[in-house]
């Protein structure tokens, strides 16, 4: 697998375990956006020559593809800068459309900042309440606590696939079906889902599913917002611009149709062609496997820190419903030290609060190191990661 | 790095100098570093001469905490002006890195400007000695 990516030709050293933050691009995704500069270049939807009349059918091509991997409408398939734009639109478009004085929005305590804040301003707006399904002991979803918090009131239910920082599968059929019984609408951040699960939007029955092109091998600056037809058409636009006017006078401007009234301006052509490329990537690979090999991998080095490392808290359990995500505190090295120690010896890791603070309050640290493994990664890997992690606990605890 | 400051830094790391809470302060300032949660409190003491003593309390990474203690011996028993010689010191350090005859502390700090993305690990005791030394500014001890 680790042919297929450039980067490990340019850094042959380099382990790569910070997969949940952004993932390494295969060649086929490179190649299409060179190419598209080479040779396909021109602006989509306008131009009435040849040259523009392809990069349109490419363009639009890559649409089809991508919704018919995640089982949707075409038009319905709206493309936006990444998960935090889709997840801003329906917060602040759908807000605008579906939010009532009174109304409760239903979120989890693990929740990225980007699944946190756009709601947040949305209740501010509209005088609505958010409240947050908490975890269990063993860092999973309150289930009985969900059945609790979402009852007549909610009106929207917004959670993650899967946690950026406990790498854990959410119960998203349950939650959906309980926000379903109660009339409520659901969003899922599958930033994380898309490239470790199949996403099929009909059978999840979600009504929105937001998703990111760079954590699922293809470019940055491009995501998708999935959305029911019925809901977006009942949405204002979320910004204005060329593409998503159907008529525009002086004295006011009627909306295109789905999905252009959600895509203001000449759109990021080459990230769509990308994207387009990396799901035909992903379609191409036998997830099952590959959440197998990272579960794997997860557990391998759970194993291994909890037999010669007794001062470093795993904060997740392993598990069926999990992706491999190790998150761990260290009693005595701050994440940033063991991380700068990590790269020293080339591997990448992630320290910080991961965009999660109100769930590192929950976890009881102020930010955390996390190993994210994905298909390029071995058991070598983790075994370089575990040296670097010895040479920082004798740096730092001698 | 250079060794010999990697060393000195570690060892302020492990044996931060004017460590420890301080009841009776003149100032203090407390600082966070959003990105990782870090935080740095540092008090100044300023006697009837107008020298201060100083001391710090904090949770952070090496770079942040060795650079606090660092700071604490180079401001330590200083005046107004001393104080801000230092400041000014500190800022021509970040930007032109330290003189070839500086002294040991201040080569041990121009070590860490190695590490730009960590340069708020590095600044947040001194952002708390600006904010201490612009109370100063307006208030009398």
């Amino acid at each position: 697998m680790k042919a297929l990516f450039p980067i490990f030709k340019s850094h042959p050293a380099l382990v790569y375990l910070d997969s949940n933050a952004t993932s390494q691009k295969p060649q086929a995704v490179i190649e299409a956006i060179d190419r598209y500069y080479r040779s396909e270049n021109a602006n989509v939807h306008r131009g009435v020559y040849q040259l523009s009349e392809n990069a349109t059918r490419i363009f639009e091509e890559s649409r089809l593809r991508i919704a018919a991997y995640i089982n949707a409408e075409s038009v319905e398939v709206i493309f936006t800068r990444g998960t935090t734009e889709a997840i801003n639109i329906v917060a602040q478009s759908g807000g605008q459309a579906f939010l009532r004085p009174g109304d409760e929005i239903v979120l989890t305590v693990c929740e990225h900042h980007s699944n946190i804040v756009p709601w947040q301003l949305a209740a501010e707006r509209h005088g609505v309440t958010i409240k947050y399904i908490p975890l269990t002991a063993d860092r999973r979803l309150d289930l009985a606590a969900a059945r609790e918090l979402i009852t007549a009131k909610t009106r929207m239910v917004s959670l993650g696939h899967i946690s950026n920082v406990l790498g854990v599968i959410h119960p998203v059929r349950e939650i959906i079906k309980m926000a379903k019984a109660v009339g409520a609408l659901t969003m899922l951040d599958g930033a994380q889902g898309i490239p470790h699960l199949k996403v099929d939007v009909k059978e999840l029955d979600c009504d929105f599913y937001a998703f990111s092109g760079h954590k699922a091998f293809g470019p940055t600056g491009i995501g998708v917002l999935y959305g029911k037809k019925a809901l977006l058409n009942a949405m204002p636009p979320y910004q204005g611009g060329g593409d998503m006017i159907e008529k525009v006078t002086l004295q006011g401007s009627t909306w295109n149709e789905l999905p252009s009234k959600f895509e203001a301006g000449t759109p990021h052509i080459e990230g769509v062609i990308g994207l387009g490329v990396a799901i035909d990537f992903l379609k191409s690979l036998p997830l099952e496997k590959l959440l197998a090999h990272d579960q794997h991998l997860g557990r391998f080095l759970t194993q291994k820190l909890r037999e010669e490392f007794p001062r470093v808290k795993i904060l997740v359990e392993p598990g069926e419903d999990w992706v491999g995500t190790v998150t761990i505190a260290h009693e005595n090295i701050h994440p940033h030290d063991l991380a700068a120690v990590c790269d020293s010896d080339n591997i990448a890791i992630r320290a910080g609060h991961h965009c999660a603070q109100p769930l590192m309050e929950v976890l009881g640290v102020t930010s955390t190191a996390r190993v994210s493994p994905s298909l390029y990664n071995d058991e070598a890997d983790i075994e370089r990661f575990l040296a670097a992690l010895r040479k920082a606990e004798k740096l730092f605890l001698s | 790095m250079n060794e010999e400051w990697k060393s000195l830094i570690l060892d302020h790391y492990k044996h931060p100098r004017h460590y420890g809470d301080v009841k009776d302060f003149t100032f203090a300032s407390e600082q966070h570093n959003r990105t990782c949660g870090d935080h740095v409190q540092v008090f100044a003491t300023i006697d009837a001469q107008g020298t201060a003593t100083f001391s710090f309390l904090g949770a952070g990474c090496s770079l942040c905490l060795a650079s606090a203690s660092l700071m604490m011996e180079l401001i330590h028993s200083q005046n107004k002006s001393g104080i801000q010689a230092v400041r000014q010191e500190f800022q021509n350090m970040m930007t032109k890195g330290a003189h070839a005859d500086a002294i040991d502390t201040w080569k041990a700090l121009d070590g860490l400007r190695q590490y730009p993305v960590r340069s708020r690990c590095v600044k947040l005791a001194w952002q708390a000695l600006d904010e201490i030394y612009a109370q100063w500014n307006v208030q009398k001890p």
